[in-house]
């Protein structure tokens, strides 16, 4: 007969091998044995999560928190699922809990200034950037609103989206992120994940707060890759990217190429790749077995998002799973199709399909944790068509 | 100033991005539109950055690629001026 810990292990392995629902039994027994266990409720919530049962993933999270209330990773869960369910009151002030887990690896600000808070007369702060490009677009969006609050606002941020922030926002002054700040120039600061706890309080406080249109491309370069890509009037630009880099969840915001392959059926379609990373490894053998054209421009898509920006202009639309370039396009304003894995809070935020973050953002949720995307393909292919007609 | 009296992001190692090559200026055209200066140091540097990029499948920035083209061109332009003694 196994031991406890041995079930608890076997359900660990089937939870890391995303066979979420043949865990979920592993952690009922266990919990039936011991009730008392925070551990296997974090566990079993977790399950539940990914398989995009909410309403079950939220009462493990909880009943861990009766039994273990410092926990920060149930903290930081539930302030997710609570974000993602719009119950922003409770999400906002668990969401604060990323910076005690293990999990979380953004770096905080060193720092003697005082928090920045609503209302409380702060005359200067300084916002500091954390998580990757696309969570500084995406926070970034409410900095006007920030603005409206206090005199002077400088943000510290990834330094490849400094020039795309600072040419569409002259009132704020965007420095790099591995700046040194003189603490004498400010009165407060706060991180840029909690800009919008003090702005959204209710889902219609998203539309109310979030700009529009907040970066926009060089002209040089707009000309430039009109250029290189030689597009001709009747020529549709559909710009892709497959796959995600995040570490832990981006294999599992990616696709292969291969099942995007409808898009070159679409008609004078033209796809651009979006992808960074090393996307020659994915495009070589996909068009040596389709015969299908990928174009790359010179752009750098890691490096140069000025270039990607200017890319994603020239595209009718983009075509992308869940990684940066959404993020970028949405505050660009360009029509995106999402193939939404399900593991972002702010993607369940949405009318119809149109994210309320970013309103040229459709979005395409994915069935569960490891369903198939074939029907999400298709049905952006569709729309895609459809839109044309 | 103390370091009591900066705020900065403390990032270890992992958190890093890596940076993108610093821009610095290796070559400039004069008011007569011909060459001014040209740092082929640098240029040989990035050509070889490329080559170890290359070799990696990883992503090259436009730097990267003018400066392999500019060693190419003049391995090339050299044989030619060889060939044509």
């Amino acid at each position: 007969m196994k031991s406890l810990n041995d079930i608890y292990q076997d359900g660990l392995k089937l939870l890391e091998q995303d066979k979420c629902d043949e865990a979920i039994p592993r952690f009922d027994d266990i919990i039936k044995l011991r009730p008392l266990l925070a551990g296997a409720y974090v566990q079993r919530g977790r399950c539940h999560w990914e398989m995009r049962r909410w309403d079950l993933a939220k009462p493990d999270f909880e009943n861990c928190l009766m039994l273990d209330p410092e926990n920060p990773d149930a903290k930081w869960t539930t302030g997710l699922i609570e974000l993602q369910l719009g119950n922003f009151e409770r999400g906002w002030m668990h969401y604060e809990n990323r910076w005690d887990t293990d999990t979380f690896q953004s770096p905080r600000l060193k720092t003697r200034l005082p928090s920045w808070e609503k209302g409380k007369g702060y005359k200067s702060v300084l916002v500091w950037c954390e998580q990757g490009v696309g969570d500084q677009l995406l926070y970034g969006s409410m900095l006007g609103a920030l603005k409206k609050e206090t005199e002077k606002v400088t943000v510290m941020i990834d330094i490849r989206l400094m020039n795309l922030f600072q040419r569409a926002n002259p009132d704020i002054k965007f420095i790099r992120h591995d700046s040194r700040v003189n603490n004498a120039e400010y009165d407060s600061q706060i991180p840029i994940g909690s800009v919008g706890k003090h702005f959204i309080n209710d889902v219609a406080d998203i539309k109310k707060h979030r700009s529009v249109g907040y970066v926009y491309p060089d002209r040089s370069r707009l000309d430039h890759l009109t250029h290189e890509l030689a597009l001709q009037p009747d020529d549709f630009v559909i710009g892709i990217s497959w796959a995600s880099t995040a570490p832990r969840i981006g294999e599992h915001k990616s696709v292969k190429l291969e099942e995007l392959v409808g898009l070159w059926d679409i008609p004078n379609a033209k796809i651009v790749s979006l992808q960074y990373g090393k996307p020659d490894h994915d495009i070589e053998p996909f068009e040596e077995k389709t015969g299908k054209i990928v174009r790359q421009t010179t752009v750098g898509n890691f490096f140069d998002l000025e270039g990607v920006v200017a890319a994603m202009s020239l595209c009718n639309a983009v075509v992308s799973v869940s990684n940066a370039n959404v993020h970028l396009a949405g505050a660009l304003g360009v029509p995106t199709y999402v193939l939404d894995a399900n593991k972002l809070w702010y993607w369940n935020h949405k009318e119809g399909r149109t994210s309320l973050f970013y309103p040229t953002v459709n979005l395409y949720p994915r069935d569960y944790l490891n369903a198939p995307w074939d029907a999400q393909i298709a049905e952006i292919i569709k729309d895609i068509k459809e839109r044309r007609a | 100033m103390t370091e009591e009296d900066v705020s900065y992001l403390d990032a270890k190692p992992e958190h890093l991005v890596p940076m993108p090559p610093q821009q610095k200026v290796w070559a400039t055209i004069g008011d007569n539109l011909e060459l001014d200066y040209i740092d082929w140091d640098m240029i040989n540097e990035l050509a070889k950055q490329f080559d170890v990029l290359h070799k990696e499948g990883q992503e090259k920035t436009e730097s990267h690629v003018i400066c392999k083209l500019l060693t190419l061109v003049r391995e090339q332009t050299r044989k030619d001026c060889e060939q044509a003694k």
